[in-house]
């Protein structure tokens, strides 16, 4: 049974258009390194901002629809120094590729006739 | 600027700019997403998983290994379902992964994260999902939601990080074997434990017995060798926890979906089991003559197997690059099948595949000699106007004649005989379609011994057929073919007279279906060929068989098996009938004994003889029973069987079981020699569609 609708879909369409976001997932809410609930939305962002530098009407809330949320920047890269933690798929999986592709050509804009 | 290029099955994005690269934030990645629609652009939109090869080697980003599911429609495996594939500009990618590294178990365990490791368990049901099997987590937190822990003894999982094997000691303690899986000997252990089997829709829920979990081990394991190589004992505290595939199906109280638990939907029978995964290379290059692109078509290849492996032929990867028509290229089921998808009529006699005693080149069938190598020819066709390159054809043995076989599970990797690739398949011309074939050397060694348990040989054609990707059967997919044909050649051995014993086995284990409809066609019978069915117990023959003898060595003492399947007699003597039928059918049956005198006041009638009366029901019922046409329950020599009284048309319905498979007897006594080759299709039919057959044909 496919869902067009959930309490992720509705977080996802909900957050994944504000500024810095790549992604909204759902999984365990990790604070100071440890795993404080196992259901929460997952807002991966490029970076953490301060509040003062977050625009209008894109702070995400602690709560949506009864399920907290966490903030944080994915692990994209793999750390070097840990041989068997190189699966990065529990953040990966969450990614939004069509807003990377959309940045992506931001970065990237096509080159016009020389 | 980037460029593409295909390398034999592999994809090659050549990206020497680093124009892919896409920042996030302090963080490097790249556009797979754009890697993705040069793949459709130029190889098509057929792939159910994107996989990426990246060459670090030449300043591609090592970006460790992940992956994504961009479809997901499976509920039961602790996910959601959703569908992002118009996001992709597909409509059939659910899947894709990157790679960094390349051992075997990073590759199926980025391949089983479509499915897993995400369950948890509750206890009892809608109490709190319990994450027991994600524990004890050391690495990354947050990495646990979708890998297995350490305390989970998950055999020889490759979804988890640890790598280790659990050990019992048998008494309360346990040891353990870390395996250093950059070392391909130590990665060739693992593979996907019964559950992981069970979450990626390969095996019933029964086949996942409990689960145990080592908990706070003592003392506490270490991680990075040594490899290989036993460590402990350990003993868990309070103790070692037990969890159930009941418990992890249980609905928990915190699920935010009921899409999450449950059983596996769909199950292990309806589950997908063909996928085309596309492997996209990405380098920063300008050649394709690398080494990194030879070593990965060499880790291509090895992902086929090693999945098919893993999975006892369960799941069936193709990793090749599907051309755009792949859908000409076929091998015929029978003489009428222009390879238009799915074929009808008799499709286990494909025309397309020969056995030779020697490697002659000559297409057409020559009887199996055992104690010696023989050959195997496969002619694949193609009828489009464009050759193919890199065809690959697998021969596989099944050891009985079977009547039904499914793929991909039958067509397993230890019946595999041999493996050949057709460089270029030409295309169809004037008329004709292209051909080309595949040859195969078929050891004495692999040639079954028994010359009464006749092999059953399966064909498989790559690149596969996207449709269907369930279960499936010969006649579903152009891509297959059966040859199971025995051929008996009576000349070379008949003096006298003959009796064989041609044994073949009905039904499927991945049958759900209860009951089954056989039947016999005969084609060039003579009445030189006395025929007798052994319905393998599913018939309730003894109270209601003719009794015969006959002076031949078959009773149940002396079934005629193996080497002696097929053994010189002497059957001058006809058999004599030495008794009928004393019970069967509905109805009452009354015995009176000769002598017996019934009248009154002076007329008596007098039964000279013992007499049978039935009253009522029928005295073929059990023909009725079995819908039996053609066929007559005798008992011979003490056997029960059904004699077949007319092979052009001899049917009946049989109680099998769900799920069984049953081994019956064709037995023919053959008179003399033949004048021409009599053919004994033997079908099975569910629901007026013939699932599969098997033909004995006595002389060539």
């Amino acid at each position: 049974m496919l869902m067009s609708d959930s309490v992720w879909l509705r977080a996802r369409r909900a957050f994944l258009p504000f500024h810095g976001v790549v992604g909204v997932g759902w999984g365990p809410k990790v604070t100071r390194g440890k795993v404080v609930t196992q259901n929460a939305i997952i807002v991966f962002v490029e970076r953490k901002l301060p509040a003062a530098e977050i625009r209008d009407g894109e702070h995400v809330p602690p709560t949506f629809e009864g399920y907290p949320s966490d903030v944080r920047v994915p692990r994209l890269v793999p750390d070097p120094k840990g041989a068997r933690d190189r699966c990065l798929t529990a953040d990966v999986r969450w990614i939004d590729w069509q807003k990377l592709d959309r940045m992506w050509r931001e970065q990237h804009p096509p080159r016009g006739p020389r | 600027m980037i460029t593409t290029a295909l390398v034999g099955d592999l994809f090659i994005v050549m990206d020497p700019n680093g124009d892919l690269v896409t920042t996030i934030g302090g963080q490097q990645t790249l556009n797979f997403q754009q890697i993705f629609s040069l793949l459709k652009a130029n190889s098509g939109d057929y792939y159910d998983t994107m996989s990426c090869y990246l060459d670090t080697g030449s300043g591609v980003l090592n970006l460790g290994s992940a992956a994504g599911v961009v479809y997901q429609d499976v509920s039961g495996i602790g996910s959601w379902t959703y569908d992002f594939r118009s996001q992709w500009s597909s409509t059939r990618l659910q899947h894709y992964s990157y790679y960094s590294q390349f051992d075997l178990v990073t590759l199926l365990q980025e391949f089983g994260h479509r499915w897993g490791a995400y369950v948890k368990y509750a206890t009892t049901p809608n109490t709190p999902g319990q994450t027991l099997l994600h524990q004890d987590w050391i690495w990354t937190p947050g990495g646990e939601g979708a890998h297995w822990g350490r305390w989970f003894d998950d055999g020889n999982s490759s979804m988890d990080y640890d790598q280790a094997e659990w050990i019992d000691n048998g008494n309360g303690t346990y040891n353990r074997i870390d395996r250093d899986t950059t070392q391909p000997a130590q990665a060739a252990w693992f593979g996907y434990c019964p559950l992981d089997q069970y979450l990626m829709g390969l095996v019933p829920d029964s086949d996942v017995a409990p689960l145990k979990i080592i908990q706070n081990p003592s003392p506490t394991p270490t991680e990075g060798g040594p490899f290989n190589v036993a460590t402990g004992p350990y003993t868990p505290n309070p103790g070692v926890a037990t969890v159930t595939i009941a418990q992890i199906q249980n609905p928990k109280s915190d699920d935010p979906s009921p899409v999450f638990s449950g059983p596996r939907n769909p199950d292990y029978l309806s589950s997908q089991r063909v996928f085309h995964n596309a492997i996209v290379v990405v380098t920063k290059n300008t050649s394709t003559a690398t080494t990194f692109i030879t070593n990965s078509e060499t880790w291509r290849q090895a992902h086929t197997a090693n999945v098919r492996k893993v999975t006892s032929g369960r799941l069936m990867v193709d990793t090749s690059l599907l051309r755009g028509n792949f859908t000409d290229i076929y091998v015929k089921d029978n003489a009428a099948d222009a390879g238009t998808g799915s074929s009808t009529g008799t499709f286990w006699e494909t025309p397309d595949l020969v056995t030779r005693n020697a490697d002659d080149n000559v297409f057409a069938d020559q009887p199996v000699i055992r104690n010696q190598d023989n050959w195997i020819y496969v002619r694949v066709r193609n009828k489009g106007t464009t050759a193919y390159a890199n065809v690959t054809v697998n021969v596989y043995l099944q050891n009985f004649v079977g009547t039904e076989f499914l793929y991909p599970v039958d067509w397993a990797p230890n019946n595999l005989i041999g493996t050949a690739t057709i460089a270029s398949l030409p295309a169809a011309s004037g008329g004709n379609e292209g051909t080309a074939i595949a040859k195969f050397l078929w050891p004495a060694a692999q040639i079954p011994p028994a010359a009464g348990w006749h092999p059953c040989l399966l064909v498989e054609v790559i690149p596969m057929e996207i449709t269907p990707s369930g279960l499936h059967h010969v006649w579903d997919n152009r891509k297959l073919a059966q040859k199971n044909v025995t051929i008996i050649d009576m000349m070379m051995m008949m003096k006298k007279s003959l009796l064989i014993n041609f044994e073949f086995v009905i039904g499927h284990p991945l049958r759900r279906a209860v009951g089954t409809h056989l039947q016999i066609e005969a084609e060039g019978h003579t009445s030189d060929v006395h025929l007798f069915l052994d319905p393998g117990g599913l018939v309730d023959i003894a109270d209601h068989a003719t009794k015969l003898a006959w002076d031949i060595p078959l009773d149940p003492s002396r079934i005629p098996s193996g080497e002696g399947g097929v053994v010189e007699i002497d059957a001058s003597h006809p058999p004599k009938v030495i008794g009928h039928a004393r019970g069967g059918g509905d109805g009452l049956v009354i015995e009176i004994d000769r002598g017996t005198e019934i009248g009154v006041d002076g007329l008596r009638l007098r039964l000279e003889d013992d007499v049978r009366i039935r009253v009522g029901g029928s005295a073929r019922a059990l023909e009725h029973r079995h819908a039996m046409r053609g066929l007559r329950p005798v008992v011979l020599n003490g056997l029960p069987l059904l004699e077949i009284t007319d092979p052009h048309q001899a049917s009946l319905s049989l109680p099998l079981p769900a799920g069984e498979r049953r081994a019956l007897r064709l037995y023919a006594i053959v008179m003399r020699p033949l004048p021409h080759p009599a053919r004994y299709q033997i079908t099975e039919r569910l629901a007026d569609r013939v699932i599969g057959g098997a033909t004995l044909q006595l002389g060539v």
